[in-house]
């Protein structure tokens, strides 16, 4: 999500990046359930800070169901009625159940301090930041700029050729749609794909054309610069942090 | 991919490509696969990963499927799952450059794909026990395996259209 046009709360995003690092990396540091429950509420009111929209990244949360609950609670079940076939102790996947709630809340306060960021920051500045962070990487040679300048390229590929791609895409499809099976369906994007991608290859000159002359200062730079909002946003951190050592220490 | 071909042609091909692999995915929605399985897609990526192991060099293929991999994640904003595309995303292409390099005598594109398809699920598994530290999640990877075959061959037969084509238009002819 972009800030709204320089809007009021407009952050350094290295800044930014930092406290979501360190914020998703605490939950797996912590014992002290209260902990939980401080850094839930702070991630809240930061996101409220940040201007992230709630609703959007409770929808990136569905993937995040996919892969990892619905295949454990699938697995759970699995493990249960075969133990009633061959008279298996489970016993032990069930007492591991605190565990797996453990880590399934500290993996879901991770992707929720991650997914802050990302909600809350131009994909410039997130690029942008990633080649200032992964700079160590260019003195051993690898050509870090070289690839996120290729990632920007690709974005800005997406955001022009998206919208008409997709209205394309729907619209050949309607005609397919009429059709029942979902075998002709399949049929009916092959040839859609097919003609797709061949034809992509007659923009190739013009990319290679545009690859050569943009520079990577016209795609993403990164500036350092601290406001009174990042000063605020770390000074709050500082106090969490101090809070969350404190209630660690005094739960001992 | 030839030695001569320039810096800004290599690249400006794989900007294609990665632009198409994440254009196409948006045609999942349109369609149902026959298995009803929650999470399952049809994969429709793969056949750009599968074009670029016949056309391109293997650095251009694990480079394709690493920037993917970073844009859907950015866009998205679900970068936790990157550990799980991208472990899966390059395990399944060495699996199938490996396939289509030392054993294309054995294998089809179909098979190369469905391979392809198998690994990358079984990948995704194996990280995820991996996260959550519990083995009890295999049990669902004979679910994901029958899932594998039938999007893996429906990508492998749409992939080896395309490639038909692409051969008969002379694109990537160079590469």
């Amino acid at each position: 999500m972009k800030w709204k046009k320089k809007g009021s709360w407009p952050m350094d995003s290295g800044v930014k990046l930092f406290v979501a690092f360190v914020l998703g990396v605490i939950p797996f540091f912590i014992d002290n359930y209260f902990n939980f429950i401080v850094l839930a509420c702070y991630l809240l009111l930061i996101t409220l800070w940040f201007g992230a929209k709630l609703r959007e990244m409770m929808k990136s949360m569905t993937i995040y169901m996919f892969i990892i609950i619905i295949p454990y609670i699938f697995g759970l079940l699995m493990a249960s009625l075969v133990s009633t076939f061959v008279q298996n102790d489970i016993s032990s996947i069930y007492s591991a159940y605190d565990d797996v709630a453990l880590r399934l809340v500290q993996l879901f306060l991770l992707w929720y301090a991650t997914s802050l960021y990302f909600h809350s920051t131009a994909t410039e500045d997130v690029v942008a930041t990633f080649d200032k962070v992964l700079s160590p990487l260019k003195r051993v040679g690898l050509p870090v700029t070289d690839f996120l300048k290729v990632v920007m390229c690709v974005i800005k590929e997406l955001k022009a050729l998206g919208p008409g791609v997709k209205k394309s895409f729907s619209e050949s499809m309607k005609h397919i749609s009429e059709q029942s099976s979902w075998k002709d369906k399949i049929k009916g994007i092959s040839y859609i794909l097919v003609s797709f991608i061949v034809n992509s290859f007659e923009r190739l000159d013009e990319v290679e054309e545009y690859v050569k002359q943009v520079e990577t200062k016209d795609l993403f730079t990164y500036k350092c610069k601290i406001s009174k909002s990042d000063a605020l946003l770390l000074m709050s951190f500082i106090m969490l942090i101090g809070s969350v050592i404190f209630l660690e220490i005094h739960s001992l | 991919m030839s030695k001569q071909m320039s810096k800004y042609k290599k690249q400006g091909i794989i900007i294609i490509l990665v632009t198409n692999a994440i254009l196409i995915s948006l045609l999942e929605f349109f369609v149902f696969i026959p298995l009803p399985i929650p999470g399952v897609k049809l994969g429709l990526a793969n056949i750009i990963t599968l074009l670029a192991i016949i056309f391109l060099s293997f650095r251009s293929v694990i480079n394709i499927v690493l920037i993917r991999c970073i844009v859907v994640a950015v866009l998205t904003r679900g970068v936790l799952t990157l550990a799980f595309s991208l472990s899966g995303g390059i395990l399944s292409a060495i699996v199938m450059w490996v396939m289509y390099k030392k054993f294309s005598h054995m294998f089809s594109i179909k098979g190369i794909s469905i391979a392809g398809a198998v690994v990358h699920n079984t990948t995704q598994i194996f990280v995820a026990s991996l996260v959550i530290g519990q083995i009890v999640i295999f049990y669902y990877l004979p679910v994901l395996l029958v899932a594998a075959v039938v999007t893996g061959y429906i990508t492998g037969s749409i992939a080896e259209m395309v490639i038909d084509e692409m051969e008969e238009k002379g694109v990537l002819a160079n590469g």
